[in-house]
């Protein structure tokens, strides 16, 4: 066939986009688009355009290989021959690719032509491509190749998600040594955050607007775009303009001669065929001979079992009959990595351990394998294996023993206060306007016995739905909602009591309750100890690695390194039974309590190795790990994570009274310590969601994380001020789904071994002060316009900038990073609290602020009567303004800020505060969390809020100690208008949400709405003219 | 103040007069139109005769007294007060009295006796008010009364139902969309409109009644599209993507294809409570298998 008529043939086929005509809206441009593929094929006068430019880097008698990735018809190769140049490509069109395909073979070409999309393929290199592709269809699959700044986070996780055209620029430009693009105007203006796109460009040509005309598209600004290969030698440091040309062309305008401009043939780069993801072709599956041995042994191999063949043919039917089918993830839906099956997990452990009878499915795995023509083998270690997973699933699942505190009373009456639904899983669970019901606490709520029967009502509908006998409101109780493992394993657990005993931990762990809970946890073997501040936490982290067998690593801050070291030689601890490591020399011998701090886990063991840290050093020769305050697990990608989890260890213990600001964060806490994909726990970070349905089929297997947000976490349209706009999204609010909440009580309850300081089991023992948190004081600007001022006018600059940020993101169909924002937001915090480091608004700020003036009048009446208290701020430097002016009144204090090296700043508290009696203590939030006693203090002042519950909790719960023989009193300190307020709603919900979570505390009502981050920073901007007027009133005051 | 249910005596004696009335009024007339007969005027055509008479007044008496009983009762519920017809008409031949109480007997000899005298009709009459069983009327009346509104309420739930599709086996009843669950319903296509504003009206009668037993305010969406339907010429339609009720816990969508009913989800819980606490077993049944449905997919 003749070029031509090649061509002629490729001509007739109409794209997509050409045939459908324009999207009638804005709202229907999704549709056309999905259904156009935005498939726009390109006018020749382009091609050949773009085809002269590249000409003069082909030479005569050399082979080329040519890549487009959204093939079409294949009009961008209609000046190539099929004696010089093989053609590569893909398109999704099926049809298409079918017909292009065919007349292209015919023509003569070496073709490799895939019906997929360019984010199902992995590529070869390729001497040039030549590109057209569908404009602005976002791309999400696992399989996107990741491209900075053209990949981003996405729904399947990290580089998941692009746009379609500049995804298949970036990857031409990966693949190819040249390249000729047309791309929309916008994607050239981005051209600098891709990788190293604009250091190969060559010439930006700005098309006419009405290019595509014949294609029905009347208007679109569009750029043919030309890339080299990276310039070398002497070339490399040439200007811009005179590497790049640029110019708008039509179509009389002639190619020019492009800088540097070279490529290489098929001789230098091996182009290898396409590869479709997902499809394995490249070897033989089963290579054993055939024999008539049928045998098929069933084996232990960890937690899943193993096949032995002997006949390949046999392998082949047994393997089809038991995975039947292959997976592949899709767009819609994402399968873990190593699910590859339906059929699989009929050979895994903790699947079968998940069946109502294990056994029973085991013999069913084995039916199979007859059904096949095999003969089973089930082999005694695999059905002890079994066993051991079954016994290990019953013991790891029940719950530790707990006690919460509920409002009400077990059982009272109320009365409906309208016709309402009690919940939507049983039949007929309503109640009539009127009614009288009696009502039972539940674990999920409460159980309403009503004229229609007995239902589950969470607790948010009850209280929604009904009106309670008033006395009912004031009173409250203690409930023992799991009894202790005792109850379920007396013998194991009294013998764990009975060995700490001998070994004298009793004389530590003196309260019953920690002697039981010392057990518990060793029984258990793993999981999180949240016991609230003050329990005796450090008594039993040391008493479990006694305990326990084996080495254990205590892993602390590094400040709290030296107070675990006297909290061990206190107990009288043989200093030959612990060491603290500091340096590889103290990793030759372990011995039985091993101190490290978070710090030297991560770091090299010598700066020649920087890889080779202490956690790598240590990896596998360490029995048990017990984390302190490792809440910080909560992220698992931060290093110190990555250095706990590196360092193994057969059981693992996270000790923490706070252990999590959101619901969330417990999946790496319990992933860490448990173990994932396990029957006891079945969610994960990086790997699959175990269920029971797993037997039958895998194909719904959802990924860990996926199963566990979707089970338990929130998603809730923003606020409805949103959704008026038709710009609404859903956004996770720190709300446990109500409807899981029981479930996911269940799945906690093993996990976390939880005590209060209220609880009976403690107060027995000894009584802790409940502090008295005062209502915020809200402090008026007053005369102070200066400062007004200065935060209007900061709030203004981030008001413009967020504006901007959130219309550019949008522009460019991205999400808002938090991160950024609240870097941003930190100026206008700045701005409220410590003017004085406010730089570039004109003078500096000096005098005291309004709330400086507040906190020390609050600080003086507390002196007054007799209290200590201590003020929280973040910032050091409102700190020592405070101080100088407490001198001046003659009140004695201590500043206590990470200025400081530890050592001093503790011998300065221990001075002053502990033993000495400095009146006020004024201490920065970021050192005054874990681990430091602070019961000489009565009173706390927060100068301003955290973003962070747990480091609010924490402070606050340095007062709150055994020794502690003074009512608490703790005040918050919020500036009228401003952000604290704000942040004051945030800190709130989180604070409920944790207690949900936690401590079985009540979810707030919906008509508490949640003020999610967005909506936060909305109503905070909306407050910006209230505070304008305000500013405004006062000067024209001061100006009268 | 509430109208009082009469008892069987206050019936028995209402309709003895009423009858009484009615068959002397007869009388006069047919002596009036036989006088006037007489003079030569002879287009009259009126049946005055003394079984049409009995007949018509029972018929009217007892109607009357179930929707006055009916009106005051109902509470603005679609059920109705009725009576058995077996109390109060008579039995169509010798052979097939059925269950009537007035026998097909004395109805012939009402027939015979209408050229009879005023003593021998108001003996009749008697003899007819002497048949009904009134305290079974009066019982009857009494349990209807006393039920009528569980049964509107019933008739309303099976509305919501069936105005709804909520039973269709050719759909999903309930699909969740942003924050609303929708049901959708067929347009009103042309001359249809006026047995689509019943349909609507149903629909309203319904959530007025959940709105007074709940907190749920579903606003004026369904008002409002009567009204325009009510307004707009019978070749017209609700032009696609016209929103009544926007912002509350119903807002109606109308699409050239259909018409979407979006309920908040509190405002389908308070349905689904209305269906379990007043509807039949079967509407029960229906509404439990959606909220199942919804609570899986949540």
């Amino acid at each position: 066939m003749n070029n031509t008529n090649t061509w002629n043939q490729l001509d007739a086929l109409k794209s997509r986009g050409g045939q459908m005509g324009k999207a009638g809206s804005m709202g229907a441009l999704h549709a056309h688009r999905e259904r156009t593929l935005s498939q726009f094929f390109t006018p020749e006068w382009i091609t050949e355009f773009a085809w002269k430019t590249l000409l003069p880097a082909f030479k005569k008698n050399q082979a080329y290989s040519l890549l487009d990735n959204s093939i079409g018809a294949g009009s961008l190769f209609r000046f190539a021959t099929p004696e010089q140049f093989s053609l590569s490509g893909l398109d999704i069109d099926g049809e298409l690719m079918g017909d292009v395909s065919r007349i292209l073979d015919e023509s003569g070409f070496d073709i490799d032509i895939r019906h997929a999309g360019m984010e199902q393929v992995i590529l070869s290199r390729y001497s040039a491509a030549l590109i057209n592709p569908p404009f602005s269809i976002p791309l999400s699959s696992p399989t996107l190749q990741p491209y900075p700044g053209v990949t981003h986070y996405g729904k399947h996780g990290p580089d998941t998600s692009a746009l379609s055209h500049e995804y298949a620029l970036a990857q031409a430009l990966a693949h190819s040594d040249m390249v000729a693009a047309i791309v929309p105007s916008t994607t050239t203006e981005k051209l600098k955050e891709f990788g190293d796109a604009w250091k190969r460009l060559r010439a930006i040509y700005t098309l006419p607007s009405d290019a595509f005309r014949d294609e029905d598209v009347q208007s679109a600004k569009t750029d043919l775009l030309i890339f080299g290969r990276q310039t070398v030698g002497a070339a490399k440091n040439a200007p811009d303009v005179v590497r790049i040309k640029r110019r708008s062309i039509d179509r009389s305008s002639l190619p020019e001669d492009m800088f540097q401009f070279v490529c290489r043939s098929t001789n230098d780069i091996n182009t290898k065929a396409i590869r479709v993801v997902g499809i394995e072709t490249s070897k033989p599956v089963i290579d054993l001979p055939s024999t008539d041995d049928k045998r098929v042994i069933l084996t232990r191999a960890g937690r899943d079992i193993k096949l032995t063949f002997f006949d390949g043919a046999t392998e082949g039917k047994v393997k089809n009959a038991l995975f039947r089918k292959c997976l592949h993830s899709t767009r819609k839906h994402r399968l873990p990595k190593k699910t590859k099956y339906s059929g699989q997990y009929q050979l895994n452990l903790d699947v079968l351990a998940l069946q109502d009878a294990p056994f029973s499915a085991l013999d069913q795995v084995a039916r199979v394998i007859s059904g096949a023509g095999g003969l089973p083998f089930i082999t005694p270690d695999l059905r002890n294996g079994l066993k051991a997973v079954v016994k290990q699933h019953a013991k790891m699942t029940v719950p530790y023993g707990r006690t919460v505190f509920r409002k009400g009373t077990p059982k009272f009456k109320a009365t409906a206060r309208t016709t309402g639904l009690l919940n939507r899983h049983q039949k007929g669970a309503a109640v009539a306007m009127g009614e009288e019901v009696t009502a039972l606490r539940s674990s999920a709520g409460f159980l309403v016995d009503c004229s229609k029967g007995l239902f589950d009502c969470e607790h948010d509908k009850f209280f929604s739905t009904f009106d309670v006998e008033d006395h009912v409101l004031a009173e409250s109780y203690w409930e023992e909602i799991a009894p202790p493992i005792k109850a379920s394993y007396p013998q194991q657990i009294t013998a764990l009591e009975n060995r700490a005993r001998t070994l004298g931990l009793d004389k530590w762990l003196s309260w019953d309750y920690q002697l039981t809970d010392l057990a518990e946890l060793a029984f258990r073997g793993s999981g999180i100890c949240a016991w609230q501040m003050a329990l005796g936490k450090a008594r039993l982290a040391v008493s479990l690695s006694m305990l326990l067998n084996g080495a254990s690593f205590l892993v602390v801050k590094s400040r709290l390194i030296d107070e675990m070291e006297r909290e061990l030689k206190d107990l009288g601890i043989d200093p030959g039974m612990f060491q603290v490591i500091s340096s590889l020399a103290d990793t030759q011998e372990l011995k039985k309590i091993n101190i490290i701090s978070y710090e030297k886990l991560k770091s090299p063991i010598h700066a020649a190795y920087p890889k080779l840290t202490f956690a790598k050093r240590l990896k596998g020769r360490v029995d048990n790990i017990i984390c302190d305050e490792g809440g910080l697990l909560t992220n698992p990608l931060s290093q110190q994570s990555g250095s706990v989890w590196q360092l193994g260890a057969r059981r693992r213990y996270i000790f923490d009274g706070t252990p999590t600001d959101y619901p969330r964060d417990f999946l790496p806490l319990a992933s860490w310590s448990m173990g994932e994909e396990r029957s006891y726990q079945p969610y994960s970070l990086s790997r699959g969601h175990i269920e029971q349905c797993l037997f039958l089929t895998a194909s719904k297997q959802q990924t860990g994380r996926n199963a566990f947000h979707d089970h338990y976490i929130q998603f809730e349209w923003a606020t409805n001020e949103f959704l008026d706009t038709g710009k609404g999204a859903k956004r996770e609010v720190p709300k446990i789904k109500s409807q899981n909440l029981e479930m996911f009580r269940q799945w906690l309850g093993p996990i976390v071994k939880r005590r209060v300081q209220q609880e009976p089991a403690v107060t027995k023992h000894v009584k802790f002060p409940v502090p008295t948190l005062h209502p915020p004081r809200i402090i008026d600007w007053g005369n102070d316009i200066k400062h007004l001022g200065l935060y209007v006018q900061v709030v203004e600059e981030f008001a413009n900038w967020y504006r901007d940020y959130v219309k550019t993101q949008e522009l460019n169909e991205k999400g808002l990073n938090l991160t950024m924002i609240l870097a941003r937001l930190e100026a206008c915090f700045k701005a409220a609290n410590v003017p004085s480091t406010v730089k570039g608004f004109g003078q500096p700020f000096n005098k005291l602020t309004s709330k400086e003036i507040a906190c020390i009048d609050l600080i003086e009446e507390e002196v007054s009567k007799g209290r200590r208290p201590i003020v929280f701020a973040r910032n050091p430097v409102v700190l020592k303004r405070l101080a100088r002016e407490l001198d001046k009144l003659g009140i004695s204090n201590l500043v206590f800020t990470g200025e400081e090296t530890i050592k001093k700043r503790t011998q300065r508290l221990n001075e002053k505060i502990r033993e000495g009696d400095a009146q006020v203590m004024l201490a920065s939030l970021g050192v005054t969390q874990d681990g430091l006693n602070l019961h000489q203090l009565n009173t706390f002042i927060f100068y301003n809020r955290s973003w962070r519950y747990r480091q609010t909790f924490q402070s606050i719960y340095r007062l709150i100690r055994p020794l502690q023989k003074d009512e608490v009193y703790g005040y918050f300190l919020d500036l009228e208008g401003s952000i604290d307020c704000y942040m004051a709603q945030l800190g709130d919900w989180k604070a409920v949400a944790n207690d949900t979570a936690l401590d079985f505390g009540e979810q707030t009502t919906d008509d508490e709405e949640f003020v999610h981050f967005d909506a936060f920073i909305q109503r905070f901007l909306e407050g910006l003219p209230v505070l304008k007027e305000q500013l405004e009133n006062h000067r024209n005051r001061h100006a009268a | 103040m509430t109208m009082q249910i009469p008892t069987a005596s206050e019936m028995n004696a209402e309709l003895i007069k009423k009858l009484f009335e009615s068959a002397e009024a007869g009388m006069s007339l047919r002596n009036a139109m036989s006088t006037l007969e007489g003079n030569g005027l002879k287009y009259f055509n009126i049946n005055a005769n003394i079984e049409t008479i009995i007949v018509e007044v029972l018929r009217r008496y007892f109607n009357a007294l179930c929707s006055s009983l009916t009106k005051a009762y109902a509470d603005n519920s679609p059920a109705v007060i009725t009576l058995d017809e077996s109390y109060f008409t008579f039995g169509q031949s010798h052979f097939d009295d059925g269950n009537q109480f007035l026998r097909s007997g004395l109805h012939r000899r009402l027939y015979d006796a209408h050229s009879g005298g005023i003593d021998l009709h108001k003996a009749l009459i008697l003899e007819c008010t002497g048949c009904i069983p009134f305290f079974q009327i009066e019982a009857d009346l009494r349990h209807s009364v006393e039920n009528i509104k569980s049964e509107g309420l019933k008739l309303m739930s099976a509305a919501l139902i069936k105005e709804l599709y909520l039973d269709s086996i050719h759909r999903t009843a309930i699909r969740s969309k942003g924050r609303f669950l929708v049901a959708e319903t067929y347009p009103c296509r042309g001359l249809g409109v006026h047995e689509k504003i019943r349909e609507l009206r149903r629909i309203d009668q319904a959530l007025i009644a959940i709105q007074n037993q709940s907190d749920i305010d579903f606003g004026d969406a369904v008002e409002g599209i009567i009204q325009h339907l009510g307004n707009c010429n019978h070749s017209e339609l609700i032009p696609s993507r016209t929103c009544f009720g926007k912002g509350g816990d119903l807002e109606i969508h109308c699409f050239k294809e259909k018409y979407e009913f979006r309920f908040s989800h509190a405002g389908f819980d308070a349905i689904a409570a209305f269906v379990f606490m007043h509807g039949s077993d079967k509407n029960t049944e229906t509404i439990a298998k959606i909220t199942e449905s919804i609570q899986a997919v949540a």
